[in-house]
């Protein structure tokens, strides 16, 4: 009798030890279910500044999304969290948005100046037609082909004026613990660097980009005089979205319908077509891959024929295959660019006048693609 | 047999036990790990030290030794035109005030109209560096700004030439006026205002 309620105690036990073990491996798996299901727009910005030698700085961000008709969408105070040395990094909800058509994004870091994208490579007084993309899931979007200027400070007007700098010039030596609106690159003290930071986009007479899409446009021709104190780098690349080749991207079939806009492109600008063959390799966990490029045609609005290149077209193929492997494969996974490179050939052919581009490429991470 | 069932049984229970112990325990310990980094990382952040540079100091110093002399005083733009012809004038922008006042940042914009042309952009004397000078097409805009030259801050002065321009009048309107931007017309020290909006000029007439 004895000896079968302790096997009966003990069944029991191992009953509830199994449901127990059950129960807290399937609540991760939940957890990681409802993360993968977030509609998320993850957004990578390059602020003019240097900030490797400064930790912890977020800079509140105003996000607008628009389409041709106008806004669509306004997110307030998103957190800009830095990434790498001026790269900083913030996430929009995409959750409820329309996602058969293409946006522009305006972004305005506080103490910054607004910036507005088309794409990646087509921003500012070239954002003419909204080009991105936003897919259901985990979209990544590196804009950090141009640089965020600063100086416009609390309360924000979208231009660099004389009450901003003299603000800065008054609170030279004060420590900034709260991250006082004339610490520019909120380093806990208002510094001469601020000041420099704020003059230089003053004296490039530097404004928030206007927004074309609900005919608003103003377009003055400028002619600028002054002395810069500090030269930051700006680096613009002109090139093509490609497809993804690895993991395999999945290119949107249809083109968006592109309207010419009332202020259209000076009359060098048009299509650069790129047709694009060759291979990409990579490794992942240890394990080589390697995927064809085959015919892959790409579109994009370019300011001039000098900037429709094979070269600029191959250097585009290898930024945008590093970023869909890093994407699928939350960065563990590297695309080896002396074995890619050499196999790469894009014919390009460029087409004054208006532009039809490829919209963004969506990354389809769960589909293996074709293998060399 | 039995026992050995048995046995085998209570060995393994006694293991799962001693497994969700342990975990529990590695589980609580990583978590006060994990709060602890988070607290040294918020630490970090909030002790920031940033040090003033040798710029700095000497900025502080020469801003904090001008300004001592320095009276906060209204200061405010008036122009004078010449007639160079028919439809050509040269205008002048003076920054006025009391002499002992003193300015640190001035901005001063024109709006312009259809059939104005801007002309020979020179800028004057009231501050020592004038980082900004535009002529779009529909404004003029001029930043004069303070410096620090030879270890000393040189602050915007009164009763100074501020800017002087040539203005064409083309096409087939007479035009007879130019008006000041209002909104984006500023003088500053130390962060303050002191423009005297009811001084300054806000229409310059052309003879």
């Amino acid at each position: 009798m004895k000896k079968n309620n302790l096997r009966i105690i003990l069944i029991a036990v191992l009953f509830l030890s199994i449901i127990l073990i059950s129960l807290s491996s399937s609540i991760n798996k939940l957890v990681f279910f409802n993360r993968a299901a977030e509609n998320q727009l993850n957004i990578k910005i390059k602020l003019q500044g240097e900030y490797d030698k400064i930790t912890g700085e977020v800079f509140q961000t105003r996000v607008v999304l628009y389409s041709q008709s106008g806004l669509v969408k306004e997110y307030l105070n998103q957190s800009l969290t830095n990434d790498n040395q001026n790269i900083f990094k913030l996430t929009i909800d995409t959750t409820g948005l329309n996602l058969n058509q293409t946006y522009a994004i305006f972004i305005k870091p506080d103490k910054y100046l607004g910036k507005l994208f088309c794409s990646s490579t087509s921003f500012s007084t070239n954002c003419k037609t909204p080009q991105i993309i936003i897919t259901s899931g985990i979209v990544n979007l590196d804009l950090t082909q141009d640089l965020f200027f600063s100086g416009d400070i609390s309360p924000q007007d979208g231009k660099i004026s004389a009450d901003d700098i003299s603000k800065i010039i008054n609170q030279i030596g004060q420590m900034s613990p709260d991250y006082l609106a004339t610490d520019i690159n909120s380093d806990g003290m208002v510094q001469t660097v601020d000041y420099s930071l704020a003059l230089y986009s003053l004296s490039k007479n530097y404004t928030d980009d206007s927004i074309p899409f609900a005919g608003l446009t103003v377009t003055p021709t400028l002619s600028v005089t002054g002395d810069p104190s500090t030269a930051p780098t700006t680096t613009t690349m002109p090139g093509y979205p490609t497809s993804t080749p690895y993991p395999t991207s999945t290119t949107a079939p249809n083109s968006p319908t592109t309207t010419p806009s009332p202020t259209s492109a000076a009359p060098a600008s048009g299509t650069c077509k790129a047709i694009i063959n060759g291979k990409i390799y990579g490794n992942y966990l240890l394990i080589n891959f390697c995927s064809p490029l085959i015919n892959e045609q790409a579109y994009m609005c370019v300011s001039s024929a000098s900037d429709c290149t094979a070269t600029n077209c191959i250097e585009q193929v290898i930024t945008a295959a590093k970023a869909g492997i890093n994407t699928c494969t939350s960065g563990g996974g590297t695309i080896d660019e002396t074995k890619s490179r050499p196999t790469l050939n894009c014919q390009v052919e460029f087409t004054p006048g208006t532009c039809i581009p490829t919209p963004t490429p969506t990354i389809n991470c769960s589909n293996d693609g074709p293998s060399c | 047999m039995k026992k050995l069932i048995v046995n085998i049984f209570i060995l393994f229970f006694i293991s799962i036990i001693i497994w969700l112990a342990v975990n529990y325990s590695y589980q609580k310990q990583l978590n006060l790990l994990q709060a602890e980094k988070n607290n040294c990382r918020r630490q970090l952040t909030e002790k920031k030290q940033s040090n003033l540079t040798l710029t700095d100091v000497s900025f502080i110093i020469n801003k904090d030794k001008e300004l001592a002399t320095a009276k906060k005083s209204p200061f405010y733009f008036n122009a004078s035109v010449q007639k160079l012809a028919d439809n050509l004038f040269r205008v002048k922008i003076e920054l006025k005030g009391e002499s002992e006042g003193a300015a640190d940042v001035a901005d001063f914009k024109l709006n312009l109209t259809e059939g104005l042309t801007i002309s020979d952009l020179q800028t004057g004397p009231a501050f020592p560096i004038y980082p900004r000078k535009v002529i779009a097409a529909d404004y003029l805009l001029v930043t004069g700004l303070a410096s620090t030259n030879n270890n000393q801050m040189v602050l915007g002065k009164p009763n100074k030439v501020f800017a002087e321009f040539t203005v064409e009048t083309t096409g087939k309107q007479n035009i007879k006026q130019i008006s000041v931007n209002k909104e984006d017309t500023k003088i500053y020290l130390n962060a303050e205002s002191i423009l005297n909006i009811s001084k300054s000029v806000s229409l310059i007439d052309l003879p």
